[in-house]
């Protein structure tokens, strides 16, 4: 990727938006969680949320997809792989891969390096944003929008793990395990349920009412407009704080434990909103156990569930179009049926 | 200073605030044909700096052209590739991007243009390229909401959508005509406030109180959306550099309250797009009154902003002599279109729907989706003219290396590409049915099942979202049928508009199935659908015709009689219908039958099918599997 850099707006500037902002770090500290998707109205801080949580993220420990090839993949099948795993070791972070709404089929899975044929005569392959993304996150804003022979792919690819390219004379297979990060506003189009089941976390963020806080969100968006590089030397402790708070989750992360009674909880739970599979509650226990690594502390409480069960269950109730409550009353009203049937 | 810009107010005032501060993003003009908007659109160009960007989107543009990509040069000289071409996004860097008749530029286009617009950067990830650019600009477009309703995520990514009023008084339009040939010219006086509106921004300051004011007002009016209130703020400020104030007044604060927050809140600013005589119906009375309320003597261009001539446009206000000459015209007008749009339409080669409408032949053939040379999903290169579609850029190189290959019996070196080598790429556009959802809302709904209705129809939506298909969504009472959900909207929209659907009043079905032809007719040109499906709920009465007439009995005939007629002209547009009956008691033969008949449609009744079946009944009807894929 070439090109220039544009300042970022700091995570711990974003004003509200406490479900989302959570979704987030919990996707950060357990990329198994599976994603996260943000669907709510324009203007609520989507997206700049999502590019301020990469500039979060600690740097990959094994650099994508490079490290999984054996040398004689790498040297006779990848030539050029060689090439753009130093350049993204150069870069900092962990990869946070932008697939936009106009990208064609050749760079999402990749194909022939036109350039490197033309100029060298060489057939020569160029990996494509699945193999970018490889090991990190693939971010799709206004995920709602993106054309059905994409969707069709990823879907494809994200339940296998593993992206296989025929096209011009190349056979090539790789790994392409990656999180997605999606974002949309639900209003301008749906999201297919298959889709929809990829994501671990869905959360819905609302226009934020409170004046007070509305007020402070155009102060800080106005100073980080007039001076984006003081508006970051000033946040800079804050995000130094939460770099160091969601490396240190990452590292608790295997220790933390979950007690029989809080697991049979969740069970419960799953049982009572009649979810289907057992995505429900794996996600539900994985989520529960980075909250209790994030806030420092050993075992999963009843608690942390009740804090991430909305997000971790919404997308995965069946729909009854016209019920007049929302899925995440509904969660609520299940856990709380749980609390009194003790 | 604004008055030869009477109809045109709003607009120039408006374009001249995102001149002075390109935070505010950009100007949607609507309006209908012929008030001016493009030409002063254009106009407006002298209010940026010389030299300032200013790139007009055309409405064939594709894809690649407005997000940059690579060109082959080739053509019997030497194989190169060029370096990345900048798109259309990246070169309005810095400047102005215009798009006239934006509502009719594809879906796709617009969704890239509006990500884009917010994100300040081209992300291009196109045939073997990977890059960004900057690209910060702002948007002046145009639009005509009796062509196609707006796109809701347009109207949230810019500050300012105004409206056009019509031109009618003299003095304007005399104006107009004496400018004729040199188009419109924005007055020097006001480029140069402009100008020095530029300079004092920055030292403009906006007190505490006015900024919780802004943001109480934006909680109070349930504005969508938190950056809204940061447009607010920004126009504020604008205005007072406009007028050379360094703090920002209580006028400036109304002003934005004005041109920021009233045109976002409401179901829709447009409501009715498609009904064509009120463009700007719910939308223009309050900002009329909030204008009324305040009138500012410190604000000079807000002088001349009363106009009561536009007030008659808004059928609403009541009924009369004016309101039936009008409907009467438009039914007129509507009747003799009819016709016409059918043949006028260029219908690209269609597959054959999954189920004919009753009563025409079955045909067989390919059940897939239009293949095309613009856009979906990639099939296969075929050989073929740049001219006529995007060049392959891969198959064209490598039917020229072949080509050489084969020739000099060597590994492909020095190929040079030849114009018959050339390959353009062919797609497969899963194009989907439109299912146009139609509901009774009228008085005597009450009566019958109306939740029932909701249920059904919320259910085949879902369905319908599940198969990709677009799905649309009117209903019908009072003075006549509105598009509460228009083609591709998302089903939390539909869901609330079913909720809050208003019910009572007369039952204009005929209004409604004119509608229907009008969406049946767009939807093939704009979307390119394989076919159109009708699922109407009625109780098979119309009492509301669109000819006005007097005495209620005549008004029912004459209501039947327009029924009839439309039916008959509707049913060669679909590919489908279903016809469902709500009525409580089953009449056999009754009214709704008999419509079912003449639209060629499916009839089903309550009687014959349980309420939990209902659904997957009508699904079934109308999909025997899924289309185009």
């Amino acid at each position: 990727m070439q090109g220039y850099t544009q300042p970022v707006y700091p995570f711990a500037a974003i004003v509200g938006q406490d479900e989302m902002k959570r979704a987030l770090l919990l996707a950060a500290v357990d990329p198994q969680i599976g994603g996260v998707l943000i669907m709510g109205h324009r203007g609520t801080a989507k997206s700049t949320a999502v590019r301020a949580l990469a500039q979060l993220l600690p740097p990959p420990a094994t650099n994508g997809l490079y490290a999984e090839m054996t040398v004689e993949e790498r040297l006779v099948r990848f030539p050029l792989f060689a090439e753009s795993e130093s350049a993204a070791r150069k870069k900092a972070g962990a990869p946070m891969v932008d697939l936009p709404l106009s990208a064609t089929e050749d760079r999402v899975v990749g194909s022939l390096d036109i350039e490197a044929a033309l100029k060298r005569g060489e057939k020569a392959f160029q990996p494509g944003l699945l193999a970018r993304a490889h090991g990190g996150f693939l971010y799709i804003d206004e995920v709602n929008l993106l054309e059905d022979h994409l969707v069709d792919l990823l879907l494809d690819v994200a339940a296998s793990g593993v992206n296989i390219v025929e096209r011009e004379g190349f056979s090539v297979r790789h790994p392409a395990r990656f999180v997605l990060v999606g974002s949309g506003n639900p209003e301008e189009g749906d999201l297919r349920p298959q889709l929809l089941d990829r994501f671990g976390l869905y959360t819905q963020v609302e226009t934020i009412t409170d004046v007070r806080l509305r007020m402070e969100l155009v102060r800080r968006n106005e100073a980080f407009l007039n001076d984006p590089q003081a508006f970051l030397e000033q946040w800079e402790p804050a995000q130094r704080e939460l770099r160091e708070t969601i490396a240190r989750a990452r590292e608790r992360l295997e220790a933390v434990t979950v007690p029989d009674r809080v697991l049979k909880r969740i069970v419960e739970l799953c049982l009572r909103l009649n979810i289907d599979g057992h995505r429900g509650e794996m996600t539900l226990t994985r989520a529960a156990r980075a909250l209790a690594a994030l806030q420092d502390r050993q075992r999963v409480t009843a608690g942390d569930v009740r804090r991430v069960a909305v997000m971790s269950l919404r997308h995965r109730l069946r729909r009854d179009p016209l019920e007049e409550i929302d899925s995440g009353e509904k969660i609520q009203q299940a856990m709380q049926g749980l609390l009194v049937g003790r | 200073m604004i008055r030869p810009f009477l109809g045109l107010r709003d607009p120039l005032f408006a374009l001249s605030l995102l001149a002075i501060d390109p935070h505010l993003k950009g100007v949607l003009i609507g309006g209908p044909s012929g008030t001016g908007k493009s030409a002063l659109a254009r106009a407006a160009r002298v209010l940026w700096p010389e030299g300032t960007p200013f790139v007009e989107v055309p409405l064939h543009c594709t894809l690649e052209r407005l997000v940059g990509g690579r060109a082959l040069f080739g053509g019997g000289q030497r194989a190169s590739i060029s370096p990345p071409n900048k798109g259309l996004l990246a070169r309005a860097h810095g400047g102005v991007l215009f798009v006239d008749d934006i509502h009719l530029l594809p879906l796709p286009l617009l969704a890239v243009l509006v990500q884009t617009l917010s994100s300040g950067e081209v992300c291009l990830e196109r045939e073997g390229l990977s890059c960004r650019y900057p690209s910060r600009f702002v948007l002046v477009a145009t639009f005509n909401p009796q062509e196609a309703p707006l796109p809701e995520l347009l109207l949230h990514s810019v500050a300012f959508t105004v409206q056009t009023h019509t031109l009618r008084d003299l003095e304007t339009r005399m104006y107009l005509a004496g400018q004729q040939g040199q188009g419109l010219i924005i007055p020097a006086d006001i480029v140069q406030s402009v100008q020095e509106a530029r300079r004092i921004l920055p030292q403009v300051n906006l007190v505490e109180k006015h900024l919780r004011e802004l943001c109480a007002v934006a909680t109070r009016m349930g504005v969508e959306g938190n950056r809204c209130e940061f447009f607010a703020v920004r126009c504020a400020r604008a205005n007072a550099a406009l007028h050379r104030r360094v703090p920002v007044t209580r006028g400036d604060v109304d002003l934005a309250i004005r041109l920021v927050y009233l045109p976002r809140v409401g179901e829709s600013v447009l409501p009715g797009g498609e009904s064509g005589d009120q463009p700007a119906e719910g939308h223009q009375p309050p900002q009329r009154k909030a204008s009324n309320e305040q009138p500012r003597p410190d604000q000079p261009a807000e002088a001349h902003w009363e106009n009561p001539n536009s007030r008659d446009g808004n059928r609403s206000a009541g009924g009369g002599e004016a309101d039936g000459q009008r409907s009467a015209a438009r039914a007129r007008q509507l009747f003799r279109d009819l016709p016409l749009a059918g043949g006028q339409v260029e219908i690209p080669e269609l597959p054959e729907p999954g189920r004919p409408a009753m009563g025409s032949p079955v045909q067989g053939g390919r059940r897939g989706g239009l293949l095309n040379f613009r856009g979906g999903r990639y099939i296969r290169a075929v050989p073929g003219s740049p001219a006529r579609g995007r060049v392959d850029v891969l198959a064209t190189l490598k039917a020229a290396a072949l080509d050489h290959a084969i020739r000099s019996r060597q590994a492909a070196q020095g190929w040079r590409v030849q114009p018959h080598h050339v390959h353009i790429k062919q797609f497969e556009r899963k194009s989907g049915w439109l299912f146009l959802f139609v509901v009774d809302a009228s008085g005597s709904m009450v009566l019958n099942h109306l939740d029932a209705a909701r249920q059904a129809a919320l259910q085949l939506l879902q369905q319908a979202y599940i198969h990709r298909d677009r799905v649309a969504l009117l209903t019908f009472q009072g003075e006549g049928a509105k598009l509460v959900l228009p083609p591709g909207g998302g089903i939390s929209r539909a869901r609330r508009a079913l909720q809050v659907m208003r019910t009572g009043g007369r039952t204009p079905l005929s209004d409604a199935l004119s509608k229907c032809m009008t969406l049946a007719v767009r939807a093939r040109q704009r979307w390119q659908v394989a076919g159109t499906v009708l699922v109407l709920f009625t109780d098979g009465r119309a009492n509301q015709p669109l000819q006005p007439v007097k005495g209620r009995d005549a008004r029912k005939e004459a209501a039947w009689r327009e029924v009839q007629q439309l039916a008959l002209h509707l049913r060669s547009h679909l590919d489908a219908a279903v016809v469902f009956d709500v009525r409580v008691l089953h009449i056999p033969g009754g009214p709704a039958e008999q419509l079912a008949r003449w639209l060629g449609a499916t009839y089903l009744h309550f009687s014959q099918t349980g309420r939990k079946t209902l659904a997957a009944q009508v699904a079934g009807l109308v999909r025997p599997g899924p289309p185009g894929r």
